[in-house]
């Protein structure tokens, strides 16, 4: 569809979905797709970014969470792995430490009512000593990518 | 699907079972009262919601959002969290030390859950407390 830059076109999905649009990229490969399918694609796409900013804001929210056991929490990561995202505490020392665990408790409480806002999420702790028997190195080797 | 009467039974046998097992098996006593919690939490689950979930996962989803069982999503986290990471360790011991278990695994989240669950299934609370088994 050539239009100058700056018009706005609209695809209305009730009278657009089933029209055929052709979409060309720089290098002049072409695709057809629906009004509905660009619409659709579209609102995965707001739903993605969304979704990773909801991510961050939470990633903020457990380091400030972090700062309360200062003395006993290392890092926190969070790991994607098979469509769950593990928020981890890394803990100083080898004991579970209870106090964070009732804190953790609360917080996948949270997440677990929040399912729309940020997916899968799980949070647990584990210890510095035991890390590489939950983190692979690939996983390890991403968080300073 | 189990009745509530049969998670209640087997909530009970798994009971019976943490108490037999000697101290130097720390962590076979947390996984073990962690089963003891599940098959209560289960029977709670069927009795307040008519919901039998199918794994983990929908279990946790399903405590998290019945306002009812709050207190016993709170004592069952902890524990789902000790079970499914001291099956990995090396030297659980380290993780969960004997000293720990009365105190913490039964005193702090086992008894509090058992009880909540109790009132809420209606049924008076029946246990005594869990004397380890020394080695």
């Amino acid at each position: 569809m050539a239009t100058t830059q700056n018009q706005l076109v609209t695809i209305d999905e009730s009278s657009d979905g089933d029209r055929k649009y052709i979409l060309q990229r720089l290098n002049n490969d072409k695709f057809v797709s629906t009004g509905k399918q660009i619409i659709e694609a579209a609102d995965l796409s707001m739903g993605i970014e969304a979704w990773r900013s909801n991510l961050a804001d939470l990633y903020v929210d457990a380091h400030a969470m972090a700062k309360k056991f200062v003395d006993r929490v290392a890092d926190v990561r969070l790991i994607p792995r098979h469509g769950t995202v593990h928020l981890i505490f890394v803990t100083v020392g080898s004991e579970f430490d209870f106090n964070l665990a009732d804190e953790l408790a609360t917080l996948n409480i949270r997440l677990r009512r929040e399912l729309q806002t940020y997916g899968e999420v799980e949070a647990s702790q584990i210890p510095e000593t035991e890390l590489s028997q939950f983190i692979s190195d690939d996983e390890q080797s991403e968080r300073h990518n | 699907m189990a009745s509530i009467e049969q998670h209640i039974a087997q909530y009970r046998h798994n009971r019976r079972f943490v108490a037999t097992i000697s101290d130097q098996y720390c962590d076979w006593i947390v996984r073990s009262t962690f089963y003891t919690c599940v098959h209560l939490v289960d029977a709670t689950l069927a009795h307040l919601d008519n919901y039998h979930p199918i794994d983990h996962k929908t279990r946790n989803k399903a405590i998290a959002n019945i306002r009812q069982m709050e207190f016993i999503a709170k004592k069952y986290d902890p524990l789902y969290q000790l079970c499914r990471k001291i099956r990995f360790f090396a030297d659980p011991q380290l993780w969960v030390p004997k000293q720990q278990i009365a105190s913490q695994v039964f005193g702090r989240l086992l008894y509090p859950l058992e009880q909540s669950a109790f009132r809420l299934l209606g049924i008076s609370n029946e246990h005594s407390e869990i004397v380890i088994k020394p080695s």
